[in-house]
């Protein structure tokens, strides 16, 4: 686990290089590195990297349907 | 995206690796809420996010595990979710509750954290109708009046403790036995061929109350039924659905308990913010134990794989008031596009259950199994062309589509007992009826 402020600027580095908002590999790119970050490290990233990362998950979410939706309340007889 | 389905679970992806996008999810949202509290007027600001934050970052050098452990859990996702929301739209309350108070839950994930450390700390803990709720653990019941207050929990050499004014309460270290005013959660380990499902009973967690149905909320006294069922069923998954239980075990974390409907009924949900957690009422067997967590964990997956790409575009006729709205044979109302992919993928799921059980399973249960098995592959086929007509599949979207699609297609080999085929072929004749005399009769 990365835990100096030079591993959280590959990782932003990385982030960067990775796509612009909105393709495909970004996300999963993206959210890989953050997951790899100390908190210390999350820190200490750009705010820059940290919002477009951001904005890539609101985006996806926007796709097809609202934030915090619940997908099954199903209810059956038994 | 080629290895997030290139596993046994067929078109899923593979879960494991989900689990790790959702932890990469939640840094992300907790890295959002810090940066964005400095630019609100949050009174306490530093007492519920600043000093939590550090404790969590101290805890992660000693036990970088525990910290994930609690990072990664539904609850964050829930709470950092909640949060970033609250924070974006920049509104006093969060859930009806002082924003402050709510922000404020991060310390009881660092407590948590810590507590799991073994890290001594002393922070203080946003408490809730005068109880403290220790995410995944349990709850400490100080029984104070406030419906919100901040109270100081610690951990020094005598254990861990909680405080509000004069009320106290001792929390075991390790917390799992039950003392004065302390509730711990049920924790079911269980192994089965290698397998192994962990997962906690949670009726308690503030943010894990979101499933649009009421939520047990006292201790349970069928905790010992709720254990039986969750190591039979998982007993079952494991001997004979080895591809459905990996996909279970990575994506089940956590059971929120929810009162059934009524009798003979039940219920189960999953909710998008929080994976790793799923809602049932107790179901009546092992089978339905099993059958639900298959369910389940197929929304799951298929709602943090929406965190990575879209499988559903955004409905251009929404701007124009006509909306896609399809037939769903589970349901009794018309469908989104992208509901439609959760259910057809569920079913699937479902499916693929059913189907073993009624060729290999035990022959008691045979009929049974049979019936359901017509079931779910009556309604994924269904489902599919609704979905198809549809026209907003994505790439992706649409390649598991197909993909489901043929497989169910050969599904089609497996004959069920005359009678049975008929049976079901009446119910789903019925079904699709009723929907069309509802809601089509003025169109």
């Amino acid at each position: 686990m990365p835990t100096s402020g030079h591993e959280a600027n590959e990782a932003g580095r990385e982030i960067d290089a990775s796509g612009t908002a909105g393709e495909v590999h970004s996300a999963e790119t993206g959210l890989l590195i953050m997951s790899r970050l100390s908190l210390e490290d999350l820190g200490q990233l750009d705010d820059s990297v940290v919002a477009n990362v951001l904005r890539d998950l609101v985006e996806r979410r926007r796709c097809g349907a609202g934030p915090g939706e619940r997908y099954s309340l199903h209810d059956s007889t038994l | 995206m080629s290895e997030l389905r290139d596993n046994g679970a067929e078109l899923g992806p593979t879960a494991e690796r989900l689990r790790v996008l959702e932890l990469g999810k939640h840094k992300t949202l907790l890295a959002g809420i810090m940066r964005l509290a400095i630019q609100r007027p949050i009174p306490d600001r530093e007492r519920a996010l600043g000093i939590p934050y550090r404790l969590l970052s101290s805890a992660e050098g000693l036990a970088p595990g525990a910290v994930t452990g609690v990072l990664a859990s539904p609850q964050f996702g829930a709470w950092a979710s909640d949060a970033l929301h609250c924070l974006l739209e920049d509104t006093p309350a969060m859930n009806g509750i002082p924003r402050e108070i709510s922000l404020g839950r991060l310390a009881m994930f660092a407590a948590t954290a810590a507590m799991r450390a073994g890290l001594p700390f002393d922070v203080a803990v946003p408490l809730r109708n005068g109880s403290a709720s220790f995410p995944g653990l349990g709850v400490a019941h100080l029984d104070t009046v406030p419906p919100w207050e901040w109270g100081r929990a610690w951990l020094d050499g005598t254990g861990c403790h909680v405080r509000s004014g004069p009320a106290r309460v001792d929390v075991p270290v390790p917390p799992g036995s039950a003392t004065a005013n302390w509730s711990p959660l049920l924790q079911v380990t269980v192994i089965e061929q290698g397998l192994c499902l962990e997962v906690v009973l949670d009726h308690n967690d503030p943010f894990l109350d979101r499933y649009g149905a009421a939520q047990r909320r006292t201790a349970d006294p069928d905790l010992a039924r709720w254990r039986h069922l969750i190591e039979t069923g998982w007993q079952i998954l494991a001997r004979d659905h080895q591809a459905l239980a990996a996909l279970a075990a990575d994506a089940v974390r956590t059971v929120v308990p929810l009162i059934a409907p009524g009798p003979n009924r039940m219920i189960g949900g999953t909710e998008e913010t929080s994976f790793g957690a799923i809602a049932m009422s107790l179901p009546p067997d092992a089978l339905a134990m099993a059958e639900t967590l298959v369910h389940e964990s197929h929304h799951a997956v298929l709602g943090a794989l929406r965190d990575i790409e879209p499988l559903v575009r955004d409905d251009d006729g929404r701007e124009q008031g006509r909306s896609f709205l399809g037939y769903a044979p589970w349901r009794d109302d018309p469908r989104p596009a992208h509901a439609l992919l959760q259910g057809i993928y569920a079913h699937y799921g479902m499916g693929q259950f059913w189907r073993r059980e009624y060729l290999t399973g035990a022959v008691k249960h045979r009929e049974r199994a049979a019936v359901a098995f017509g079931r779910m592959r009556a309604m994924t086929e269904r489902g599919a062309r609704s979905l198809a007509e549809s026209g907003l599949l994505t790439e992706t979207g649409r390649m598991i589509l197909v993909g489901i699609e043929e497989e169910v297609t050969q599904w089609r080999s497996d004959p069920l007992p005359a009678t049975i085929e008929r049976h079901v072929a009446e119910l789903t004749r019925q079904h699709e009826a009723r929907w069309r005399a509802r809601w089509l009769t003025s169109t």
